[in-house]
C-alpha cells in the first residue's frame, strides 16, 4: 500500500469512526424528554 | 387491551433505521465500486454525497415522518399527501409502499441464500469447494452451488414438486419475518434490530480480526498479502476525479446504501413524539451505516479476495457484480483460508442479519398502509400482506433462471422507484411544505442546531444534485433497460407484476383517501397538527390491534 492510500484508509476511518462515537456519545447522554400532551390523543 | 404503536426507546428505532440501511451492498457493492472507481480518491466524491445527499434527505424524511405521524398518518401515501398538500404527493407517495412490497419479493430470497450459506459453513462444512483444486476448479465448483442453489440454470426448478433445500430456507425467513413484523414495531422490529445490531458487529469484527491477521498465506506469492490487498482498495488514483462516471457511481453507491428514498425512513419515524429529537438520531443511522460500510466493507472484501487471488482475480471477481463477488469469489476465497469454514459461517451469519434488518423494514411501511387505508385490523392487514408478499416472491422463485425477474425488480422499483421517490420528498420538503417550515419541523426537540447552510443545500443543492445524478443514470441505463424488457418474454411478465402491485396500491390509496377524508382527518395537510393547536379534535391513531 502507498504512503496515500494509507493516509486514504487512515482519514476515512477516523471521520467515520470519529461520527459514529461522536453521535453515540449524545444519544446515549441525551436526558430523557419529558412527556408530552400528545399522548393524550393516542388513548383509547 | 389495545396498545398503539410507537418506539420504546430513541436507540432502538436508531438501530433499527440503521439495520434497515445496512445491507448487503455495504459489505459487497461499497467495496467493489471504491476499488474500481480511484480507491482512496473515491471517497472524496462518496463523502461529499453523503453530506449534501444522503444526510440532508435522511433529515427531510425523518421530519416529514414524524410530523406526518403527529397527524395519525404512518404511510407514505397519507404522510407526502399532508405534506406535499393534496393528492399528487399522496399518489407519488405509493412508490413509498411500492419499492419495501416489491423489494421484498426478491430480497427475501438473497436472505435465504446468507442463511442458508452461513448453515452451510457452520453445520455442513463449507460449500463443496476442494481446496487442494486448481483455482479455476474451484472457482467452478462454487458458480456450480450458487446456480444450483438458486435455480439460476432453470425457470421453476425451485417449485417443480419435490422439495427443494432453497425453498426450505425461503420458507424459514419468510415466516420468521411475519412473525417478527406482526409482532409490532416494539416488541418485534425494535427489540429484533437491538440484538442483532450488535451480534453482526461482532461477527464483521470476528471476519475483520481474521483477514487482517492473514499475512502472506502463500510464500510462493509474497506480493499477496494484506497490506497489498489494503492497497489494492485504498490507494488512490486522483486522475479518476476529472471522470463524471466516478462522481455518479460515489453518489448511487450513497444513495442506495443508506435506506433514503426507500418508503422506509417516513415510516420508522412517524411512530416517534413531537419532542423526540431526528437530527442527531438520523446523523446517527447514517453514520452507523458508514461504519459498517466503510469500517468493515472496506477493509474486508478486497484484501481477503486479493490475499489469495491475486490483483487480477480481485479485479475479475469485482466485476461480477455483488453476487458474484459474495457468493461464487468469497467461497473460494474462505476454503483457501486457515479457519475459513467458521469464518465463511460468521461473515454469511453477518450477511443474513444485515439482510433481515433489512427486509423487516420493508414489510411494515405496507402493514401501516394497509392498516391505516383500509381500516383494517393488524392480523388482517398481515394476512393480506403474507398472501401478496408470497405471490410476488413465488413468482421470483419460480423465473429463477439467470435471476431475471429479481434483477427486473431490482432495476425497475429498487432503482429507478428510489430516485423518482427521493425527489418527489425533497420537493415536498423544501418547497411545498416550504423549508422555513421544514426547518422549523426539523429542529423540533432537536439536540443540535444545524448549520444554516443545510437550509440552502436542502432545498437547492441536493435537489440539483439528485436531478443530475438521476439524468446521468436515466442516459446510462434506460435506453438498455427497455430494450432488455422488449426482447424477453420473463422481463415483460416481471414488469407486469410491477404494474399490477401499482394498481393495486393505488386503488387501496383511493379507499384510503375516501375514508380519511369521511373520517375528517387532514389529508392535505392544511392544518396544523393537533399537538400544535390546543383545542382541535384529537386525531384517531391505528392501534397495534388494530382497534381505533
Amino acid at each position: 500500500m502507498s504512503t496515500a492510500g494509507l493516509i486514504s484508509m487512515f482519514l476515512s476511518l477516523c471521520f467515520v469512526i470519529g461520527l459514529v462515537s461522536w453521535c453515540y456519545y449524545r444519544v446515549l447522554t441525551a436526558e430523557t424528554p419529558p412527556p408530552e400532551e400528545t399522548e393524550h390523543f393516542h388513548s383509547a | 387491551m389495545t396498545q398503539k404503536q410507537e418506539w420504546g426507546s430513541r436507540l432502538g428505532v436508531i438501530l433499527a433505521v440503521s439495520g434497515s440501511a445496512v445491507g448487503l451492498g455495504n459489505f459487497l457493492r461499497f467495496p467493489g465500486q471504491a476499488a474500481q472507481n480511484g480507491g482512496g480518491s473515491f471517497m472524496i466524491p462518496y463523502f461529499l454525497a453523503l453530506l449534501l445527499l444522503g444526510i440532508p434527505i435522511g433529515w427531510a424524511e425523518w421530519s416529514m415522518g414524524r410530523y406526518g405521524g403527529r397527524k395519525g398518518f404512518h404511510s407514505a401515501p397519507a404522510i407526502l399527501g399532508v405534506v406535499g398538500k393534496g393528492s399528487v404527493a399522496r399518489y407519488f407517495g405509493v412508490i413509498g409502499v411500492l419499492i419495501p412490497l416489491a423489494v421484498y419479493f426478491y430480497y427475501i430470497l438473497i436472505e435465504s441464500w446468507c442463511l442458508a450459506y452461513a448453515y452451510d459453513y457452520f453445520v455442513g462444512g463449507g460449500v463443496g469447494i476442494d481446496n487442494t483444486a486448481a483455482i479455476t476448479e474451484q472457482t467452478k465448483a462454487a458458480n456450480d452451488h450458487f446456480d444450483n442453489f438458486t435455480g439460476a440454470n432453470f425457470d421453476g426448478v425451485m417449485l417443480d414438486g419435490s422439495i427443494h433445500e432453497s425453498v426450505l430456507f425461503w420458507a424459514t425467513v419468510f415466516t420468521i419475518n411475519v412473525i417478527l413484523v406482526y409482532r409490532g414495531i416494539s416488541k418485534g422490529i425494535e427489540k429484533f434490530c437491538q440484538f442483532a445490531m450488535p451480534i453482526m458487529a461482532v461477527c464483521a469484527l470476528i471476519v475483520l480480526a481474521r483477514v487482517l491477521t492473514l499475512g502472506t498465506p502463500d510464500p510462493a506469492h509474497p506480493d499477496q498479502n494484506v497490506w497489498n490487498g489494503l492497497g489494492q482498495m485504498w490507494n488512490p488514483s486522483f486522475e479518476v476525479l476529472a471522470n463524471p462516471q466516478t462522481w455518479l457511481a460515489a453518489a448511487g453507491q450513497i444513495f442506495f446504501s443508506l435506506s433514503v428514498g426507500f418508503g422506509v425512513i417516513i415510516n420508522y419515524a412517524s411512530y416517534m413524539k413531537k419532542k423526540d429529537d431526528v437530527v442527531v438520531s438520523g446523523l446517527t443511522s447514517s453514520a452507523t451505516n458508514e461504519l459498517f460500510e466503510v469500517g468493515f466493507g472496506g477493509m474486508i472484501t478486497i484484501p481477503a479476495a486479493f490475499v489469495f487471488l491475486g490483483a487480477s482475480g480481485t479485479i475479475a471477481a469485482v466485476q461480477t457484480g455483488t453476487f458474484g463477488l459474495g457468493f461464487k469469489t468469497l467461497p473460494v476465497v474462505f476454503a483457501q483460508m486457515p479457519a475459513g469454514n467458521l469464518i465463511g459461517g460468521f461473515w454469511f451469519f453477518m450477511l443474513f442479519l444485515a439482510a433481515i434488518t433489512s427486509s423487516l423494514s420493508m414489510l411494515q411501511p405496507t402493514l401501516a398502509f394497509f392498516e391505516e387505508a383500509l381500516g383494517i385490523t393488524r392480523q388482517k392487514a398481515t394476512t393480506m400482506l403474507v398472501a401478496i408478499s408470497l405471490l410476488g416472491s413465488m413468482f421470483v422463485l419460480y423465473f429463477s433462471k439467470g435471476l431475471t425477474a429479481l434483477g427486473v425488480i431490482d432495476d425497475w422499483v429498487g432503482t429507478l422507484g428510489i430516485f423518482v421517490l427521493a425527489m418527489v420528498q425533497i420537493v415536498c420538503f423544501g418547497w411545498v411544505f416550504g423549508i422555513d417550515r421544514g426547518w422549523k419541523e426539523l429542529h423540533q426537540g432537536a439536540q443540535i442546531r444545524l448549520w444554516p447552510m443545510f437550509k440552502f443545500v436542502m432545498r437547492y443543492l441536493t435537489p440539483l444534485f439528485l436531478i443530475v445524478v438521476f439524468i446521468a443514470f436515466c442516459v446510462n441505463n434506460l435506453g438498455d433497460w427497455i430494450s432488455a424488457v422488449a426482447e424477453n418474454p420473463v422481463k415483460q411478465m416481471t414488469i407486469g407484476l410491477i404494474m399490477a402491485t401499482i394498481v393495486m396500491l393505488v386503488i387501496i390509496t383511493r379507499i384510503g383517501e375516501k375514508r380519511w377524508r369521511a373520517m375528517g382527518l387532514d389529508l392535505d395537510g392544511k392544518l396544523p397538527p393537533p399537538d400544535d393547536s390546543p383545542g382541535k379534535e384529537p386525531m384517531p391513531i391505528y392501534h397495534e390491534r388494530g382497534e381505533a
